[in-house]
């Protein structure tokens, strides 16, 4: 009796281990997916913060270009014989 | 993109790009309303697990759940990450787009301003062609042609080497004549009787005057006077000097009223050309006015 309770006791030792093992495993999947969409977060962060940078500079690019053809149109404007 | 065009036909470009922002503000709140729901998830399973006395279903259910919320927070921050690639692609092209625009406004700009510098260049150009001058003294159509009905051109072959050069010019050249062709053309008509008469003489009453002149001339000295064709050529050398010593002084009203011999002659004899003060000004007057000392100049005879 004592050998068959001793018998039960490893084998349930076993299956805890085995279920704590498995939960271990589940909890590293987790873990891992969790990392790398934490990468994954990180990397379209950067990406997103460089095509937003060249968009700005690209913005500011065409906002100095149509501050040069302003003038230019205000100056004709308002000095139309100049150019008769 | 073009699901969305294909649904919303009859929307215009601002209200496609505004829907479109609006689906992405959507996602991405929705993503955010994740956050409590897995917190109020965990707190939930945590007591259940305590609380609980079939904690082994409770684990399962919660590793599920988990699960399941993983997947939902990636699916979620995949249609961010899309509907924000989308947006910035939208823009990126609206932008491209605004760019050319302004390539093209700049070009016109460019072309505008090279034909203004062009149309300014040919202004300057043109007012510097006109402030050109020309080498010679070209006189107009209507002086020439009185200088060419009074000048004649003589039959002898005695011809002065002035006049030589003049008639070098090509005769169909009536338009423009130079200097020395009205200088020989004065010389001509000098030597045919109207001594004295310019090329071009814009005072008719002077060929009457000369005429005139001439006449007292030849009442005055009693002596044959030789024409001025002859003085000149003796000026040039052409001509013995004996022959015209005396007929120099013949001809020379204002200067000796004795005919002037050899000696004079010699001594540098000087021959006068005689111009009446009522004659006008000639037309070499009226261009060289420096040349009053080339009335009175007196041509040594060598």
């Amino acid at each position: 009796m004592a050998r068959a309770g001793g018998m039960t006791n490893a084998v349930n030792v076993g299956i805890a281990v085995q279920a704590d093992w498995e939960n271990r495993e589940f909890i590293a999947n987790i873990s891992l997916n969790i990392r790398r969409l934490f990468d994954f977060l990180l990397q379209f962060e950067a990406t997103t913060k460089g095509k937003l940078a060249a968009l700005n500079e690209k913005l500011d690019v065409l906002e100095h270009r149509l501050q040069v053809l302003e003038v230019q149109v205000s100056s004709v404007t308002t000095n139309p014989s100049v150019f008769n | 993109m073009q699901q969305w065009r294909s649904e919303s036909g009859a929307m215009t470009f601002d209200e496609v790009s505004m829907e479109r922002s609006k689906t992405f503000v959507k996602a991405l709140q929705e993503l955010k309303n994740l956050r409590p729901q897995l917190y109020s998830a965990a707190e939930y399973c945590e007591k259940s697990y305590l609380h609980s006395e079939q904690k082994q279903m409770v684990l399962d259910n919660l590793k599920n759940y988990a699960v399941r919320a993983l997947v939902n927070a990636i699916d979620h921050l995949g249609t961010v990450a899309y509907k924000l690639t989308d947006l910035f692609e939208q823009q990126m092209l609206d932008i491209s787009t605004i760019e050319m625009k302004i390539s093209s406004l700049n070009e016109r700009t460019f072309t505008c301003q090279a034909y203004v510098d062009k149309e300014g260049l040919n202004q300057l150009q043109m007012s510097a062609r006109t402030s050109r001058h020309h080498k010679h003294y070209i006189l107009p159509d209507s002086v020439c042609n009185d200088v060419q009905n009074k000048s004649h051109i003589p039959a002898d072959g005695n011809v002065n080497p002035i006049q030589a050069k003049s008639h070098s010019h090509a005769p169909g050249k009536s338009t423009s004549k130079t200097l020395s062709w009205h200088l020989a053309s004065e010389v001509n008509s000098a030597s045919n009787g109207s001594p004295l008469t310019a090329p071009c003489t814009q005072d008719a009453k002077a060929p009457k005057v000369n005429s005139e002149v001439f006449h007292l001339l030849v009442a005055e000295e009693p002596a044959p006077s030789l024409p001025l064709s002859s003085h000149l050529r003796a000026s040039s050398g052409n001509v013995t000097f004996d022959m015209t010593s005396d007929k120099f002084g013949s001809m020379d009203p204002l200067g000796a009223s004795k005919p002037s011999t050899s000696k004079t002659f010699g001594t540098h004899s000087k021959l006068e050309i005689y111009r009446p003060h009522s004659r006008s000004k000639s037309m070499l007057s009226t261009f060289f006015t420096k040349n009053k000392t080339f009335k009175t100049r007196k041509v040594s005879v060598p």
